[in-house]
């Protein structure tokens, strides 16, 4: 019998859509609204959560933790759902009017007919002498679709009562837990109910901020010594990048020449004395390869080149560029390596000057690849670095088998177990944006003092993020630009000032990736500016854009003491590990260089 | 066996047969289960379907049509049109019934390894009821 069982789940699995969850949980919005959380579960930071038990998903998982299921729970949630809609489905039945009115109430009337009936007939085998099956065949026997519904609704109440019973006899017990995971660690919170700890914290994070943080104090005057150091050390910063440039790609010129030379040509010159038709064969390859070469060099010399003129702001086309070479350094090793074949397979006339030939075209072009390659790598780990500071919470994965009930959540039978609880996020202690909360629901049974069948049967993340309109006020280092003119006493056309941003956003529960990296914002920008150069701060007041947590901002705004109109880039700090008071020449750039 | 919602098709009179299946096709708005053959399993269908053809859910009426001599269906299949189930893969050999929509196409098959009660019949309508 309990085979037959197995097989009869695994066919209902298959033609029954998934079950529910036995919990839900719910979002009180501002106007009380409760809203289900789905997917991508994003709540509100200050939210108050409902958390729904379905008690009956919770007695068909407790019965079939004891092994006491008559029937599939997929089965019975099905009766249970039809007998639910039974209302609805005779309304549909009944149904006159027009046509079309009608077929509308005829595919519903299918749609809830088929879930009901699909699971039954498919399995007819092994339900067809269940107290179901038969009490649905003989209802059907007759015109009336209502005694369908009551001989289910009938036997479903028998199997619940009977279900009910064989569990509250039973030892088993529900567990429900929630943790918060911050970047300080993971720790189990209070779920009224379910266990005796205490409330955390009474913690909420403001909507609107209207005074500066210390945190952002401080950056501020970082900001102010950075922009003092840059605008002093803008060449060496410079050298810096250059030089680290040229370590890399400095030599290119010289290995691509002994390439050509040393390699292609002594190749070329030992062809002219092999047959025609071997010569004929390689000279088209032979010829591309060159060529290719050379435009490699080409290209490499113009990098090289304009990395003597380069400037802080054009970092990100000197990274595109290398990223080109390294995609040409490929195509040639691939190149190489079919030239290599080719030499290897023909010319069996001279095998020692073929594979000597060949070996070498392939080092040196594996040299020059790797070469560029290590370059471009330390490029994207510096971009890597970039974009993980845009995550500020850097938060430990949590998982399910990490997630321990502490001794103080209760073990809970079923007759105990609330159908609902709340959880008021404000009473979690501090925690910030992107911070997670984390439910998990077990079952088990207590067997002569020894649990055991300990099942999970709920584990859910929840991220918080402030939802609706919020703002944030960021100390920001700002690359002002005069709209018509310059500054005075300088050619520079940018000047480093250091500013606050106070930048109102919109959080949605819709979008990870908004919340989390991209989380756009508008709003004022108010700067310390000295566009005359006469060291006496000059206010400047403009609108900001902000981007990827306020890291990346951009405006336009007017000095109110010169009457100038400026563009702006900023940035917020600290970025890249630079706010620190003065910029530091690596030992192997050469001081002074 | 009484039948009140059955059309029973002649199993001697081809052209009778024929003209009674082409009625019923032109007749608009019907749900049709056709039940193939007259072994004790078709004759528990047809009773089945009988009695389920008794129900117009929404006012789409229902009919059951008993086809005992199985090599009519060869003659009566130009007027059904495949829906979920294709016209040429109907072989009454290994069906028992199949349902025809309201727009004649044929949209579900009771296979012959099922014993034909009121519920397998009650599917064979439900699937069949759609355009």
């Amino acid at each position: 019998m309990k085979k037959l069982f197995t097989l009869l789940l695994v066919g209902l699995v298959c033609v029954v859509q998934s079950r529910a969850q036995v919990i839900t949980i719910k979002e009180q919005k501002s106007n009380n609204e409760k809203v289900e959380v789905k997917s991508p579960y994003i709540v509100d930071i200050n939210a108050t959560l409902q958390i729904e038990l379905d008690k009956q998903i919770l007695l068909d998982s407790l019965i079939e933790m004891l092994g006491q299921q008559e029937y599939p729970a997929e089965l019975l949630d099905v009766i249970n759902n039809t007998v639910r809609q039974q209302q609805k489905i005779m309304r549909d039945i009944m149904m006159t009017g027009n046509r079309k009115t009608r077929l509308a109430s005829l595919a519903s009337f299918r749609s809830a007919m088929l879930a009901l009936l699909t699971p039954l007939v498919q399995n007819q085998k092994t339900l067809e002498n269940t107290p179901i099956y038969q009490a649905a065949n003989t209802a059907l026997g007759t015109n009336d679709y209502s005694k369908l519904f009551e001989a289910l609704n009938n036997e479903y109440k028998k199997v619940n009562q009977e279900y009910l019973q064989k569990v509250n006899q039973s030892t088993a017990y529900m567990t429900l837990g929630a943790w918060i995971n911050t970047s300080s660690g993971q720790t189990q919170i209070h779920l009224n109910g379910f266990d005796s700890l205490k409330n955390g914290e009474f913690y909420e994070v403001k909507r609107i901020m209207t005074s500066v943080p210390q945190s952002e104090i401080d950056a501020y005057n970082q900001a102010q010594n950075l922009a003092d150091s840059l605008q002093t050390n803008a060449d060496t910063l410079v050298h810096i990048m250059k030089t680290r440039f040229l370590t890399g790609v400095g030599d290119l010129e010289s290995k691509i020449d002994t390439i050509i030379q040393g390699g292609v040509s002594d190749f070329e010159a030992r062809l002219d004395s092999v047959a025609n038709s071997i010569r004929s064969k390689f000279s088209t390859p032979v010829n591309t390869f060159k060529q290719n070469l050379n435009d490699f060099k080409t290209e490499a010399i113009k990098v090289v080149d304009e990395v003597k003129d380069f400037t802080i702001g054009e970092t990100l086309i000197l990274y595109n560029q290398t990223r080109e070479l390294i995609t040409q350094a490929d195509t040639l090793e691939a190149e190489a390596k079919r030239l290599y074949a080719m030499v290897k397979t023909e010319i069996q006339a001279a095998p020692g000057i073929a594979t000597s030939l060949a070996s070498q075209l392939t080092a040196d072009i594996f040299s020059v690849g790797n070469q560029l390659e290590a370059l471009g790598k330390t490029y994207l780990v510096e971009l890597e670095n970039t974009l993980n500071m845009f995550d500020q919470n850097k938060l430990t994965e949590f998982s399910e088998s990490a997630a321990q009930f502490s001794a103080s959540s209760y073990k809970l039978p079923y007759n105990s177990i609330p159908s609902e609880t709340e959880l008021d996020l404000r009473y979690t202690g501090e925690r910030k944006a992107g911070d997670e909360i984390y439910f998990k629901a077990q079952i088990g049974r207590d067997s002569a003092g020894v649990q055991t069948d300990k099942q999970n049967i709920y584990w859910q993340k929840l991220t918080m993020f402030q939802v609706g309109i919020h703002n944030s006020i960021r100390a920001t280092l700002i690359f002002a630009n005069v709209v018509n003119g310059g500054f005075a006493n300088s050619d520079s056309d940018y000047q480093l000032n250091p500013s606050y941003s106070v930048v109102f956003k919109l959080g949605t529960r819709k979008g990870m990736f908004y919340n989390k990296y991209l989380t756009p914002g508008l709003g004022l920008n108010i700067a310390t500016l000295d566009f005359d150069n006469d060291n006496k701060p000059e206010i400047g007041l403009g609108i900001t854009t902000s981007f990827f947590q306020d890291y990346v901002q951009a405006g336009y705004g007017r000095n109110m003491t010169t009457d100038d109109n400026y563009w702006f880039f900023g940035l917020r700090l600290p970025l890249f590990g630079w706010a620190t008071g003065s910029v530091t020449l690596p030992q192997s750039a050469g001081a002074g260089n | 066996m009484t039948l009140n919602n059955t059309i029973t098709l002649s199993s001697t009179d081809s052209a009778q047969a024929e003209q009674a299946f082409k009625s019923l096709m032109q007749e608009k708005d019907v749900i049709t289960v056709l039940v193939f053959g007259n072994t004790a399993v078709s004759q528990q269908a047809i009773q089945s379907a009988d009695v389920r053809a008794g129900s117009a859910p929404a006012g789409f009426k229902r009919k059951a049509v008993w086809m005992q001599n199985t090599s009519q269906w060869d003659t009566l299949k130009k007027y059904v049109k495949s829906g979920s189930i294709a016209v040429s893969s109907v072989d009454p050999a290994k069906l028992t019934a199949i349902g025809i929509s309201l727009s004649d196409k044929i949209d579900s098959e009771v296979p012959n390894t099922k014993t034909p009660d009121f519920i397998v019949m009650e599917l064979a309508f439900v699937q069949a009821s759609q355009e």
